[in-house]
């Protein structure tokens, strides 16, 4: 694939508001779905007993320094301390250590698998549509599961059973709708959101000056990209409460390749063309029912979720363009695909201020295709295939959990939960407990201890075998003779209110062990079918441990927060690396956000975002060793002792010894990034919005990866040098925002 | 007007996202952690002729490096198929360290020696000889491939693989070298065959595009041709852009090595 590809990045940079929500203050609420926060986010930080929480709103997520116009919610996620962003440029949450597989995110109760459009310039989630994002990276509580590093609630707008609203957002690589209004006034609503990028349309004239440039040399670059998502969402109120229905779907098309042709005057005509294609995208559909039963509240869900992917690498090719026969086509590509059914109901009542009961159960049939594999090649003379059937697996998994709140005043909390889980494929079943727990002590009025533990099992896992996650790497189950995915983390906060500018703070340390991480064995091709699914990879174990600081303003004109996370994430394989251990590729030691948002008036808001990380690793070879050359005439490689003197390229520079797995750390990654917002009301009641940002702004080139290189230079002898390769420059972009 | 604005304002930004930037960077911190002081043995090893090793430095990628960094006075012990036999002497001559020693079939071949304290090994066994059956040689042309008086020949060369054994070979075809008379050798096309089409998927898996080609040989496995008598299907091209006035013969070497 060519080095360079077309992408960008977005800044999602916010004034977090770190706090944790008391479910209780929820119950004074009439629907269960939202969660409509009444106290501060310093007294949730200081008084909730959960750790780890962030709960971020619609207007903390809309009020960002943006790129291209387009607020993202991974962007936003990815500033938290005890959360690595992965390989600039592609999208990625590596939470407290885990992997970017390890991370459920739920629209609406839906799961998604996949959550990023362009290597993660934009994510899955249309801002438009989200009102609220809860986020956990320790304390999870009972009624989560499946994953082991973190989960992200996401819950959309609650149509408008009033009146019509939306906006529409132009920006310069995508476009976003979103409206919103009565059926039926008070009892029947919609609301709809839309996005589409058009790099594809806007890029062709840049294309198309580009490949003339390049005819000549008998050149074309083939490249495209498309995203659209769509979500939907109809609630109808009922009696005593609601039922509603929920739709996502989201799809992303790659394409980039080169095309070789015959140039000038040339006689005969031929094409040799070379593509890689990448497709990938959700759907998800749901039906909800939230009633109010007796003292409490029920709310149940049956949904639907598909997530699928394919990367294929194509050759055609004809040497004779009058001679058909001369015609030649390989196509090598991997399939990959989940599909779950699923069920489950909630129930949920409080006694008095004392003591939140909350209960649940569920099933979900998942139907994996997890390695689909066609080899194609087919010339004039022969035609032969070699696939492996698209294997398909099913699963069954069934659960339930209990989970117990008792507050005990402004004193203590403490919040207990068990969930049980029976994971059934292939014969086996996997029961297991998962045990929550997280407690809360006033030490003082503006002080509290908290402390939490948290048991977690993973029955899916994402295997990749690049450097770079891709959308299309393998989701697999759990393969033959193998374990579930597990983990255990602790966790210990200091939380409190600081006595100057109304800042709080948080302070946790944390410890995470996980158990059975899968990896790709070394030596093997991923692209061979003949070898099963699940006999490619390996399982091993990972640890990881640091502490997260957030001092938070949400005060005032000014706000903003200051994070820093430290952290040390090791990972060891028996079967990988001589069985030694190695750190994790993303073993980002030390970590600072400062996030800063400013409200001039209600017309100007300015805000600005800082990012420090220490570099992730990679595994790079320094050292070359020999190998046989024309030293030894006899060898079958010999370039022919006798006719040849010489030697070949890598005789002559040798191979690449690697020491160990990412055994280099690329250089410290920071980042500025600015940006303004323009409101302007109309005289109809309307208001546009123009949005001025500024990504990178003192065009620091992050590095991406390290290669090696010859390097050829005017006038002097060819050197040798290691060579660090910086994609994003600084990036300036506009939208505008038109809401009614 | 505003669209042409928009398209410029677009493919400036679409410029300056898609473009990338390569800077020097030292690593010389790693120096002393990665992989200095190694040893590298390499010796190949057939029946035609004796065991012969070279012995040399790493040496850090972006280091001035001329030349091989030969270790000449290391004591490197030979044995086969567990029996001791002897020191190699090194050779200044070819910088080879030498045995008396012609290895059979089946031999197990082992080199030990210590470097800086370290003990440093290998050991591999010599492959049973692979016997070519039979070959067949079909010329077409001549007929318009890059000039209009070119020609291809093909090559299909017969042997069979032992079954339920992973066995691995190595292919080389070229003239015969420097002989009056002899046409030179041609364009290679091992896109025809299939273990070099197999060969080609293992490698696009990690390298995509690329395509099998070389001067001096490729390596191929019998997977898809385990146990079967299986004829290999090369070709070249010879192209008129020599002139074959001249030209009374054309002697050609087919190896086929079991590796």
């Amino acid at each position: 694939m060519p080095k360079r590809l077309l992408i960008g990045l977005i800044l999602a940079t916010t004034a977090i508001t770190t706090f944790a929500a008391n479910d209780a203050d929820t119950l004074s609420i009439p629907t269960l779905d939202e969660v409509i926060v009444t106290a501060t986010g310093a007294n949730r930080n200081l008084k909730a007993a959960e750790m780890g929480r962030h709960v971020i709103g619609h207007e903390a997520i809309t009020r960002l320094p943006v790129l291209f116009g387009e607020p993202d919610v991974i962007k936003t996620l990815q500033t938290l301390p005890g959360v690595s962003q992965g390989v600039e440029g592609f999208s990625g949450l590596y939470v407290h250590g885990g992997d970017n597989d390890q991370n459920l995110f739920l629209y609406n109760g839906i799961p998604l698998y996949h959550v990023a459009h362009l290597g993660g310039i934009f994510s899955s989630f249309n801002v438009a549509t989200i009102n609220k994002i809860d986020f956990f990276k320790s304390a999870f509580p009972a009624r989560f599961g499946g994953r082991i590093s973190s989960i992200t609630d996401i819950r959309m707008n609650t149509p408008n059973f009033e009146t019509y609203e939306g906006k529409v957002t132009v920006g310069l690589l995508a476009f976003n709708g979103y409206v919103t209004g009565p059926i039926l006034k008070d009892r029947l609503a919609f609301s709809a959101g839309v996005r589409r990028s058009w790099i594809d349309i806007i890029g062709l004239p840049t294309l198309a000056v580009f490949n003339a440039i390049r005819k000549k040399n008998g050149k074309k670059t083939l490249a495209a990209y498309n995203f659209m998502d769509f979500n939907a969402r109809v609630d109808w109120n009922v009696g005593g409460g609601k039922i509603y229905a929920v739709g996502y779907s989201g799809h992303d098309y790659l394409k980039i390749g080169q095309r070789e042709f015959e140039t000038g005057n040339a006689v005969d005509r031929f094409f040799d063309e070379n593509s890689n294609r990448l497709s990938w995208g959700n759907l998800g559909v749901s039906l909800n029912a939230d009633y109010r039963l007796g003292g409490g509240y029920l709310n149940a869900i049956a949904y639907y979720t598909r997530y699928s992917s394919r990367y294929a690498q194509v050759n055609e090719h004809q040497s004779n363009l009058d001679d058909s026969d001369t015609y030649g086509r390989t196509y090598n590509s991997t399939f990959n695909s989940i599909g779950d059914f699923g069920v489950n109901a909630r129930y949920m009542q409080q006694w008095r201020e004392t003591w939140l009961l909350k209960v649940g159960a569920g099933y979900v049939n998942h139907n994996y295709h997890p390695e689909g594999i066609v080899n194609e090649f087919t010339d004039n003379r022969q035609q032969w295939d070699d696939n492996n059937g698209n294997p398909s697996v099913k699963s069954d998994e069934v659960f339930a959990y209990i989970d117990n709140l008792f507050n005990f005043g402004d004193v203590a909390s403490l919040d207990v939960g068990l969930r049980f889980v029976d994971h059934f494929i292939s014969g086996t079943s996997f029961p297991r407990l998962e045990p929550r727990a997280s407690l809360r002590v006033n030490v003082s009025p503006d002080y509290s201890v908290k402390a939490s533990y948290a048991h977690i099992n993973q029955f899916v896992q994402q295997v990749s075998a690049n450097y770079i996650s891709l959308p299309t790497d393998l989701w697999q189950p759990i393969g033959a003779g193998k374990q579930p995915l597990s983990s255990d983390q602790f966790a210990l906060g200091l939380y409190g209110n600081l006595p100057w500018w109304q800042l709080y703070f948080s302070l946790e340390g944390w410890y995470k062990d996980m158990r059975n991480l899968v990896e790709y064995r070394e030596g093997i091709s991923s692209l061979n079918p003949k070898l099963p699914w699940d006999a490619k990879t390996v399982t091993g174990r990972g640890w990881a441990y640091g502490a997260d600081l957030t001092v938070t303003k949400e005060v005032g004109q000014v706000t903003g927060a200051l994070s820093y996370g430290l952290m040390w994430n090791r990972r060891k394989f028996d079967q990988l690396n001589g069985g030694l251990m190695f750190p994790a590729k993303f073993d980002n030691r030390n970590k600072i956000n400062i996030t800063a948002n400013y409200r001039l008036n209600e017309r100007i808001e300015f805000n600005a975002g800082w990012t420090y990380m220490t570099g992730n690793r990679m595994t790079l070879s320094l050292y070359n060793y020999d190998i046989p050359g024309a030293d030894f005439t006899d060898s079958p490689s010999s370039t022919d002792g006798g006719k040849w003197e010489g030697n070949t390229y890598e005789q002559l520079t040798g191979l690449g010894y690697i020491s160990g797995r990412n055994n280099v750390r690329l250089p410290a990654y920071h980042r500025l990034d600015l940006g303004m917002s323009l409101y302007k009301k109309l005289k109809n009641g309307k208001r546009t919005i123009w949005n001025f940002s500024l990504y990178n702004a003192y065009c620091h080139l992050n590095t991406l990866t390290i290669v090696k290189q010859n390097v050829y230079n005017w006038n002097e002898a060819p050197r040798r040098e290691f060579r660090k390769l910086g994609l994003i420059p600084v990036v300036p972009s506009v939208s505008w925002t038109y809401e009614f | 007007m505003k669209i042409k604005l928009l398209h410029i304002a677009s493919s400036a930004l679409f410029l300056s996202i898609a473009s990338g930037c390569y800077q020097d960077i030292n690593l010389d911190k790693y120096k002393e952690q990665d992989g200095e002081h190694l040893l590298t043995i390499n010796s190949i090893v057939n029946p035609d002729s004796v065991v012969a090793a070279s012995a040399t430095r790493t040496y850090f990628y972006s280091d001035a490096h001329t030349g091989k960094d030969f270790v000449k006075d290391l004591q490197l012990l030979l044995s086969v198929n567990g029996i001791d036999k002897g020191p190699m002497t090194f050779n200044p001559v070819n910088n080879l360290y030498e045995s008396t020693y012609k290895p059979a079939e089946n031999d197990v071949i082992e080199l030990k020696t210590t470097y800086l304290g370290q003990s440093v090994e290998c050991r591999d066994t010599i492959p049973a000889r692979v016997k070519i059956e039979s070959i067949e040689i079909e010329r077409q042309g001549p007929m318009h491939i890059y000039f209009d008086d070119d020609y291809i020949i093909t090559y299909k060369i017969t042997f069979t693989d032992p079954a339920n054994v992973d066995n691995y070979y190595f292919l080389h075809y070229d003239d015969v070298g420097p002989l009056m008379g002899n046409l030179n050798m041609g364009e290679r096309d091992y896109t025809y065959e299939f273990v070099f089409q197999q060969l080609a998927n293992h490698i696009n898996a990690v390298v995509p595009g690329w395509e099998p080609y070389s001067p001096w040989g490729l390596p191929f496995t019998d997977y898809g041709i385990d146990g079967t008598t299986h004829t290999l299907v090369v070709k070249e091209l010879v192209t008129d852009y020599y002139p074959l006035a001249g030209v009374g013969m054309m002697k050609r070497n087919i190896k086929l090595y079991s590796i």
